[in-house]
C-alpha cells in the first residue's frame, strides 16, 4: 500500500499510530451557545455510557446519578441552541430523557442501551441540522463551531474518514465558496457518513440478535433508529411521507424487539427496513466516488477468504484474529456494496441481487465455519459477477488507478 | 480477547499521547478547538482502558457480552480521534491516500 504524506514526518507517524489503533480494537445561533459543542456532546455521551455499565452491575443509585450528569451536561452545552435552532431534536431529546430516567428505575439495562444510542444520534442529528442551515446561510462561523458534533465512517486498514465537509466549511470562511455551494458538499458528506453508519448498525444489530449479546442488539437498534432519523428528509423526499411513516414503525418495532428479546419479531422488523431500505441513497455518490467504492468492494472482498483461511485449520478457528479480520473485511465489502447497490439495480438487477445474496451467504460460511475452498468459491463468483455489472470507466477512475491491479490480482 | 491486549493498548495510547504532543502546535494553528478535542479524546481514551485493565488485574472476569459492550465504546472512541485527525491532516495539506 502506498502512502504519500506532505506534512512533517512527527504528523505522519502520528497518524500512522492511531489507525493502527483503530484497526486494532435555521439561521445564526444564539450568543449563548456553548463554545465547544462537541466536548458537550462527548461529556453527555460519556456519562450515559457510566450509567449503562452501572445499570449492567445493578447498580441502580450511581446509574441514576451518571444519567443525571448526562443531563446536566445536555442543559449547559446544547440545549438552549437545539430548541432555537434545532427544536425537532430538542423535543425529541426531552422525551428520551424521560424513557432513560424510566429504564433506570425499571433497572431495564436493554431499554437504556435503546436509549443511549438514540439520545446520542438526536444530538448528531441536531448537530447536523444546525450546520446545515449555517452552512446554507454563508454563517461560516457557527458551521464551524458545530461541525465537530459529527461521527465519521468507519475506517479501516484501507479507507480513512473524508474531510469534504470540513474543507468546504473552511472554504465558506474564507470566502472561495458560496454557503449554496459549501451546502451541497457538507450535506453530501454529512449523510453519506450517516447511511454508512446506519448500515454498519443494521449489520452490528443482527450480529448481536446472532450472538445473543442483548444490550448490544438493543444499542445498536436505538442507533440505527437514530441515523435513520438523520436521513429521514431525504428520504421523504425520495420515497414520500407514508413510506417513512411507515419505516419510522419498522424502526420502533425493531427497537421494542430487541429490548424483549422477541427474536420472530425482531426478524420481521430487520426484514422490512431491509426492503424498504433497498435501493435508497441520502445523498447520490459522484463518479469519482462510486469508482472508489467499487475499489473498496473488490479490496475487501478479495481479502475475506485470505484471512479466513490463515485462521482456520481442518475445521477448526485456530486464530480467532485472522477471523475477525476477516469479518471485518466483510463488513466493509458489504457497506461499500450498499453505497453501489442503487446504481447497480438499474445496471443489472439480476446480477446486483445474486451479488447481495453471495455476500451474505459468505457471512454465513463464516460463522459456521465452513471449509476456505468454499468460501473462496462464493467469493470467486461475487468478483466475477461484480467485474460484469460495473462500468467499464469505474475501473479507470478508481483512486491511484488500483483497480485493475486488484481485478488481475483477484483471478490469479 | 479484547480484555487480554489491554496492557498493549494502554502502552500505545501512552506513546500516541506523547507523539501527539509534538504535533499539537501544528494542530492549533489551523484549529484550535480539533487539538483540544484530540488531546481530550486521547486522554479519556487511555484513562478508560487504564480503568479495565485495573480491573482485569483486580481480578474481575468479563463475560463475552461485557467484552463486546467495552470493546466496542473503546472502538467507538478511537473511531472519533480517527476522524478528528483526518480533518486535521486535511486542514494541514497532509494527503492519506488509500
Amino acid at each position: 500500500m502506498m502512502w504519500v504524506f506532505k506534512g512533517s514526518d512527527m504528523t505522519r507517524r502520528f497518524v500512522l499510530c492511531l489507525l493502527a489503533i483503530v484497526i486494532f480494537v435555521c439561521g445564526s445561533v444564539a450568543a449563548e451557545a456553548s463554545d465547544n459543542p462537541a466536548a458537550s456532546a462527548e461529556d453527555t455521551r460519556q456519562a450515559l455510557f457510566e450509567a449503562q455499565v452501572a445499570l449492567m452491575q445493578a447498580d441502580t443509585t450511581t446509574a441514576q446519578q451518571a444519567l443525571e450528569s448526562a443531563q446536566t451536561a445536555y442543559n449547559a452545552g446544547l440545549k438552549t441552541t437545539f430548541e432555537t435552532n434545532a427544536a425537532g431534536a430538542a423535543k425529541c431529546i426531552e422525551t428520551l430523557w424521560a424513557q432513560a430516567k424510566e429504564a433506570v428505575n425499571a433497572d431495564s439495562a436493554p431499554a437504556f442501551a435503546a436509549g443511549r444510542s438514540q439520545l446520542w444520534t438526536a444530538l448528531l442529528d441536531g448537530s447536523t441540522q444546525i450546520v446545515l442551515t449555517a452552512t446554507h446561510t454563508g454563517d461560516n462561523a457557527t458551521a464551524s463551531l458545530w461541525l465537530p458534533l459529527r461521527e465519521f465512517r468507519t475506517s479501516t486498514r484501507f479507507t480513512r474518514p473524508g474531510a469534504d465537509a470540513t474543507l468546504a466549511v473552511k472554504a465558506l470562511g474564507s470566502g472561495t465558496v458560496e454557503g449554496s455551494e459549501a451546502l451541497l458538499v457538507v450535506e453530501a458528506d454529512l449523510l453519506d457518513t450517516y447511511q454508512g453508519q446506519l448500515i454498519a448498525a443494521l449489520g452490528d444489530v443482527n450480529e448481536a440478535h446472532l450472538n445473543n449479546f442483548l444490550l448490544r442488539q438493543a444499542e445498536e437498534a436505538g442507533l440505527a433508529a437514530g441515523y435513520f432519523e438523520i436521513l429521514a428528509p431525504a428520504y421523504t423526499t425520495q420515497r414520500g411521507k407514508a413510506e417513512t411513516t411507515a419505516l419510522r414503525a419498522q424502526f420502533t418495532a425493531l427497537i421494542d424487539t430487541a429490548v424483549t428479546n422477541d427474536a420472530q419479531a425482531f426478524s420481521a422488523a430487520y426484514s422490512a427496513i431491509d426492503t424498504a431500505l433497498t435501493g435508497f441513497r441520502a445523498a447520490p455518490l459522484s463518479q469519482d466516488q462510486l469508482a472508489r467504492r467499487a475499489g473498496q468492494l473488490v479490496r475487501f472482498s478479495s481479502l475475506i477468504p485470505v484471512d479466513y483461511a490463515r485462521g482456520i485449520r481442518n475445521g477448526v478457528v485456530t486464530s480467532d484474529i485472522e477471523i475477525q479480520e476477516a469479518l471485518t473485511f466483510h463488513a466493509g465489502a458489504a457497506a461499500a456494496f450498499a453505497d453501489l447497490e442503487n446504481v447497480l439495480m438499474e445496471r443489472d438487477p439480476v446480477a446486483t441481487a445474486r451479488i447481495e445474496v453471495l455476500l451474505d451467504q459468505a457471512l454465513t460460511q463464516i460463522r459456521d465455519v465452513e471449509d476456505p475452498n468454499a468460501l473462496q468459491a462464493t467469493i470467486d463468483e461475487v468478483s466475477s459477477l461484480f467485474n460484469k455489472v460495473i462500468p467499464a470507466e469505474w475501473l479507470t477512475s478508481s483512486s491511484g488507478g488500483d483497480i485493475d491491479v486488484i481485478l488481475a490480482a483477484f483471478f490469479r | 480477547m479484547v480484555i487480554s491486549r489491554l496492557s498493549d493498548i494502554k502502552d500505545i495510547l501512552g506513546g500516541l499521547i506523547v507523539v501527539y504532543d509534538s504535533v499539537s502546535p501544528q494542530v492549533v494553528a489551523v484549529d484550535a478547538a480539533q487539538d483540544e478535542q484530540i488531546k481530550r479524546g486521547l486522554s479519556d481514551l487511555r484513562e478508560y482502558v487504564l480503568a479495565l485493565y485495573a480491573q482485569e488485574l483486580a481480578g474481575k472476569r468479563f463475560t463475552a457480552e461485557d467484552a463486546d459492550l467495552y470493546g466496542t465504546e473503546a472502538q467507538s472512541r478511537a473511531q472519533a480521534i480517527t476522524g478528528q485527525i483526518a480533518q486535521v491532516a486535511a486542514l494541514l495539506n497532509i494527503t492519506l491516500p488509500e
